[in-house]
């Protein structure tokens, strides 16, 4: 945090809700073949989807090769922090990524 | 050469008659007014280009609009008769294209005053062709009839002020000899109409007010700000004499205190008597509307069976969610269904008029309703199979929260009375719907990940075709909605599909961000 900023009480408003970005929804995909295949979508049209996987590779199917499409709504990449950090950490790195806004 | 000139001279010799364009399915080749055909049905006898062999069609020639809008709509249906296409442009321009190689024979440029206001985008959804004359309507309120060989201006009307809020974004329909337009600004308060013009000479020769002076079903003095602009074409029967033709919704938008009663006739189907444009009949499907739906859609005319006995009907897949069959003789209410989600009415009585679910009018609250802001579908064109006699459309599953807020009337300000707003963690999404005319049961749906903004074409082919908002064109199985067919154009797909024929080849186009694109199957 930088020494100057003002800083409010808590930062609790911040870590009720941390909102997805527009349009960001993750996707399992299973091929006719059997693989299977989550990622981030990119792109989405009525016949072909795109997708990064959790390896930042890019995958582009027509959805007539696909046997399943599996929409992950509310679900995110990132490992859950639950545990990970106290309190006062965790009030620390919210500060500092409220601090890091322009 | 020169014989190739020539039969290009003779080709251009060849008018489009009043005679052609109401017997229009004796030349399925060619594409003489909005909807092909006057009934509105979109449907393409053309077999061509069919289920077996769509895999094959090709992209032949683009032809890029000089819009310059920043964020491209490309709305335009356009009208195709002897070698040539013709379709207007945003915002208020027209251009004819040579059909062997999409190059513009001609470009009408108008210059637009940057005081219009045109609330939902600076678009125009295409031309009329009748003789030697070309009509648009424009932005600033005009009805100009353009040269059909040069493209200069021959004459022209004004419909509208457009510093009284007014706009227009409409086809003209040309019946018989008179050019019937419309008008938008429903979100500005102007009180809406419907206008007949001489083809000949631009004179006006009847008004119609879709929001009757002094009307009891407006308290007040409402009805003079009171909308129910008339945005999109209309359709006729030539044995009842009748035009058929959608309202929007009544003003403001969402603050019905102000407005007290059913708001006439606002989210409504008018059908007027096309020589004087006096009233026949009208159906209102969302009386009192708080929901910005308007009724602005293609009225689908057809013979059907409902109840054992053969109707002549008019079909409505209307923005409120609900499917609608009425007579379209008498306007009497025959069928009412829900073809998308909807939360708002528990049902429709007898006479067709929905029993409200309370509380889901707009408030300060902000309820959630569906369907939402741009309702179960929206303005862009049905399409009705006469091969399968199916009714197809393009659906829209959002909701939205609805909130109202005071409105006063300025003019030029915009007259809403609150807004919308859109539902968090809410994935909007679509879909292409083939239902039963008779039952509005859905006998496909195919799945798209964004609501649509394109409307269907249905041919003889066993074809269905549609875009989406991510560029995509394709085409659909019409009795499954397998899709067989598709074609990334790589912009926005806010307009109509059509088809038409030109030297032995069956052509489908479609326009797609400032893009139209002519697909035919390609040379074996």
């Amino acid at each position: 945090v930088k020494p100057d900023a003002e800083v409010p009480n808590n930062f609790a408003q911040y870590r009720l809700v941390i909102p997805f970005p527009d349009n960001f929804l993750m996707v399992r995909v299973k091929t006719r073949d059997g693989r299977e295949i989550e990622g981030m979508r990119i792109n989405e049209d009525p016949v072909s989807i795109q997708i990064r996987d959790m390896r930042d590779g890019l995958h582009s199917f027509e959805k007539a090769e696909l046997a399943s499409i599996e929409r992950l709504a509310g679900r995110t990449p990132m490992p859950s922090y639950a545990g990970k950090l106290t309190e006062t950490e965790l009030e620390d790195v919210v500060a500092y990524l409220q601090g890091t806004r322009r | 050469m020169r014989a190739a000139l020539l039969l290009f001279a003779l080709t251009l010799e060849a008018q489009i008659t009043w005679e052609r364009i109401v017997n229009a399915d004796a030349e399925p080749g060619n594409w003489l007014s909005y909807s092909r055909t006057l009934d509105g049905q979109r449907y393409s006898p053309l077999k061509q280009i069919e289920r077996g062999n769509v895999s094959r069609l090709r992209p032949v020639w683009m032809y890029q609009s000089w819009n310059t809008e920043s964020r491209p709509r490309f709305e335009a249906s356009p009208v195709v008769d002897g070698g040539i296409m013709y379709i207007s442009e945003q915002p208020s321009d027209a251009v004819a294209l040579d059909l062997k190689t999409g190059r513009p024979l001609w470009k009408y440029t108008r210059e637009i005053p940057p005081n219009v206001n045109a609330c939902c985008g600076r678009v125009n959804r295409g031309v009329a062709v009748l003789g030697d004359l070309v009509y648009m309507g424009t932005l600033d309120g005009y009805l100009v009839a353009l040269d059909r060989i040069t493209g200069r201006v021959r004459w022209e009307s004004q419909v509208v002020d457009y510093r009284q809020s007014y706009s227009i974004t409409v086809a003209p329909l040309v019946v018989k000899d008179k050019v019937i337009i419309g008008v938008s600004g429903g979100e500005y308060g102007a009180r809406g109409l419907l206008d007949a013009y001489d083809t000949r000479t631009g004179k006006r020769l009847w008004r119609f007010w879709t929001v009757p002076e002094n009307d009891p079903s407006w308290g007040g003095e409402s009805w003079k700000t009171g909308s129910a602009t008339t945005w999109t074409t209309g359709s006729y029967d030539p044995e009842l004499n009748l035009v058929y033709w959608g309202t929007g919704n009544p003003g403001p938008d969402y603050d019905g205190n102000v407005r007290p009663g059913d708001n006439l006739y606002s989210c409504a189907l008018v059908a007027l008597d096309a020589d004087t444009g006096k009233l026949k009949w009208h159906f209102q499907f969302t009386p009192h509307d708080v929901h910005d739906w308007d009724a602005n859609h293609v009225p689908v005319l057809a013979d059907i069976e409902i109840g054992g006995r053969k109707r002549r009907t008019v079909a409505v897949a209307n923005r409120n969610s609900f499917y609608y069959v009425l007579d379209r003789v008498t306007g009497e209410f025959l069928l009412g269904v829900p073809y998308a989600q909807q939360n708002w009415a528990k049902e429709l009585d007898a006479k067709g008029r929905p029993v409200l679910v309370p509380g889901k009018e707009a408030s300060i609250q902000g309820p959630v309703v569906y369907p939402g802001l741009h309702g179960g579908t929206n303005w862009y064109s049905p399409t009705m199979s006469r091969r399968t006699g199916m009714f197809y459309v393009a659906t829209r599953e959002e909701g939205t929260r609805f909130y109202v807020a005071p409105a006063k009337y300025r003019q030029g300000a915009l007259f809403t009375g609150g807004g919308p707003a859109g539902i968090p963690d809410e994935e909007p999404h679509g879909y292409i719907q083939a239902l039963e005319t008779e039952t509005g049961r859905p006998k496909w749906k195919f799945h798209m990940p964004t609501p649509p903004w394109g409307g269907l074409l249905s041919t003889g082919g066993g074809l269905v075709l549609g875009g989406s908002i991510e560029g995509t064109f394709f085409a659909l199985d019409d009795e499954t909605g397998k899709p067989l067919w598709h074609f990334q154009t790589g912009g926005w797909i806010n307009g109509n599909p059509v088809s038409y024929e030109h030297e032995g080849r069956q052509f489908v186009a479609i326009p797609s961000g400032r893009v139209l694109i002519a697909f035919a199957l390609e040379r074996q």
